[in-house]
């Protein structure tokens, strides 16, 4: 953080400088405990809920290791359907949500989410592709659909970034531009496939219900290949946290302050890529997720990166271990697509909490 | 003590036995061609689709179901058995619950990565593709077969080619009415080459005027419905597309079916690859040939 000794620290004492920096470490701290909290809350009610009624009694006795409290159809839907899945919503949660930071600080602009450089059309036509083309083929214990949207979204981004490059610089309007211009032209491609084949068919259904984001059960291998991406990503950010701070600012300042833009743009895009890309592996495109959860964070503690990068992941995996937990259980035993869910409790969220705000609200 | 040791051999032995009927298994390869390890006498089954429900319950078998999907409505009893959920989203948690020791799929219905997350819980899944008439058949002997009944599945298999015959020979000769099956009228959505409802159109004594677009369930542009001019409709009855909804619109006023209300219908039974298909077959021929 070297802006405060350089621009303020000649204006304001060091003494006051510290003082401020420990009450703002304090205040972090404080959100941070009370955010985990949250989650912890969070996984604790959707353990306990489901399409099968299992008595939060018997979990906690088994907990507190008394193992035939639970039958061993209970203790498999725990074990292995309930659990996996919960971390799996969590892990989704919190990548999206990151890359919601990190794509609305690149561009200074509220309406970034994580599907910004198209990606969302990348991983529809990939998720096409393996759906009526490939449907038996698994890679990785991915099936094909996941797979080919992980790639689709990658090559997407690499695309997308080539086309808004012009002589060695990368300029945001154009970027932005480019990914939606790209995102669309994918997205109706992914419809063509739909419309040549089988409207009402199996697969159309199964592709609507994927682009919708759907949570399947996944197993402890794939969950861990995807925690390695959010971890990857996680570390990555931060060295990009006091980055982001100072692109708030205006990009000519962050400039004179010895920040080298274009590689800063870039790591910044890949990071947030690799975040989204791992969201689409495990759970297709889910919106409003990387939209919101940024926001309301920010509309709750302020704007500065390590704070709201931090509590953004907290939260964002809260966020979507409810979102997920109401999805599997609403219509029980049937599953809703979450994307529907976090849709619907995420934007009142949002305008109660715009509304709320007295001061003005700006990245 | 001599005696003695021999009963107790035998006690063993028996036991041995018998554990090992209990617990047998083979492995069996399903309709999709995947190796599957079932066990030999299956007590719990789950149907993930109303087609395989009917099956078993036409098998005899109806009182080993453990659990069956979402709008399960024949037989009418089965309609009582718990549901995992929906045919594409099912929940695993019912599925673990219920304790089944086989579960039966369709494919092109239940989908593959479904079918992987039931495996990897332990549960065994033989997947069925039946396709067309000659596919329920060889559905209902494959799941007679894997659930041990196929004496009965035989027989089954035996009467329904029966009643097939017979629509065919009482349908022989006979002038085949155009007809044009309308799944949905706006957008105008109809069944091609392949799709099921248009072989039972063709076996009942019927000529469906889309059997020649290529896929199964598709739209058609109204201008070749008019220049094809159907001689009647097919719709599906208690469907929202009736012959009062298509008469409110110019354009299907325009067609002579609608005009004098040349209408022949057909009820939810043919979408079913099991023996009710058979029932919806010789309603079909009935209208087409009173």
């Amino acid at each position: 953080m070297g802006m405060n000794v350089t621009t303020a620290g000649e204006l304001i004492p060091e003494r006051v400088m510290r003082e401020q920096r420990d009450s703002s470490l304090r205040r972090t701290l404080l959100f941070a405990s009370g955010a985990m909290v949250l989650l912890l809350a969070s996984v604790l009610v959707s353990a306990v809920l489901g399409a099968v009624h299992i008595s939060p009694r018997a979990i906690l006795a088994a907990l507190g290791g008394n193992h035939a409290a639970l039958s061993t159809a209970e203790q498999m839907i725990l074990l292995q359907v309930r659990l996996p899945r919960i971390v799996t919503a969590g892990i989704i949660g919190a990548a999206l949500s990151l890359a919601g930071v990190l794509f609305q600080g690149l561009f200074r602009n509220p309406m970034a989410d994580p599907y910004v450089l198209g990606t969302s059309g990348g991983a529809a036509v990939g998720a096409a592709f393996g759906i009526f083309l490939f449907p038996a083929t698994t890679l990785l214990g991915f099936s094909a659909a996941a797979s080919f949207a992980f790639l689709g979204s990658i090559v997407t981004i690499i695309l997308v970034y080539s086309l808004a490059r012009t002589g060695g610089k990368t300029p945001m309007v154009p970027l932005l531009l480019a990914g939606m211009a790209v995102s669309i032209i994918l997205g109706e491609a992914s419809s063509v496939l739909v419309y040549l084949g089988d409207e009402v068919s199996f697969n159309a259904r199964n592709l609507a219900l994927w682009l919708h984001g759907t949570i399947t059960a996944i197993s402890w291998p794939q969950i861990l290949l995807a925690s390695g991406m959010l971890l990857a990503g996680g570390i990555l950010c931060i060295p990009l946290r006091p980055v982001l701070d100072l692109f708030a600012l205006g990009e000519e300042y962050a400039q004179q302050l010895g920040i080298r833009i274009e590689l800063a743009r870039a790591a910044l895009i890949i990071v947030a890529s690799l975040f989204t890309a791992a969201a689409v592996l495990l759970g297709g495109v889910i919106s409003f997720v990387g939209l919101l959860v940024p926001h309301i964070i920010r509309l709750m503690v302020g704007p500065e990166h390590g704070r709201l990068l931090l509590l953004s992941a907290i939260c964002g995996a809260s966020y979507l271990i409810l979102a997920d937990t109401v999805a599997r259980t609403v219509h029980a035993p049937s599953e809703f697509p979450v994307g529907i869910i976090t849709a619907f409790i995420g934007a009142p969220v949002l305008i109660y909490l715009l509304r709320r705000s007295k001061r003005e609200y700006a990245l | 003590m001599k005696s003695f040791l021999r009963m107790m051999t035998r006690v063993l032995m028996a036991a041995l036995l018998l554990s090992s009927c209990a617990f047998a298994s083979r492995v069996v390869r399903d309709e999709v061609g995947r190796d599957v390890t079932v066990p030999d006498h299956p007590h719990r089954l789950i149907c993930l689709a109303p087609s395989v429900t009917d099956t078993v319950y036409r098998l005899g078998r109806g009182g080993d179901i453990a659990g069956v999907t979402d709008y399960t409505k024949y037989p009418a009893e089965a309609a009582e058995k718990p549901s995992v959920g929906g045919i594409i989203n099912p929940s695993l948690e019912k599925i673990v619950s219920l304790q089944a020791d086989l579960v039966l799929a369709v494919a092109d219905l239940n989908s593959l990565e479904l079918v992987h997350s039931i495996e990897r819980l332990g549960l065994p899944v033989f997947v069925v593709h039946p396709l067309g008439l000659e596919g329920i058949y060889r559905s209902i002997e494959d799941i007679g077969g894997v659930i041990g009944e196929p004496a009965k599945a035989r027989e089954l298999v035996g009467l329904l080619r029966q009643r097939e015959q017979a629509v065919r020979q009482r349908v022989a000769g006979k002038d085949a009415p155009t007809v044009f099956y309308v799944l949905w009228h706006d957008p105008i959505m109809t069944a091609g080459h392949g799709a099921f409802i248009t072989e039972l159109i063709e076996i009942a004594g019927g000529r469906s005027i889309s059997s020649d677009l290529a896929a199964e369930w598709t739209r058609i542009s109204f201008e070749v419905v008019l220049a094809r001019q159907p001689r009647y409709l097919l719709l599906v009855r208690g469907s929202e597309t009736t012959l009062e909804a298509l008469r409110q619109q110019a354009n299907w006023r325009k067609l002579d079916a609608v005009r004098n209300a040349r209408v022949f219908y057909v009820d939810d039974r043919m979408i079913f690859s099991s023996p009710v298909a058979l029932d919806a077959l010789e309603e079909l021929a009935r209208e087409f040939h009173p």
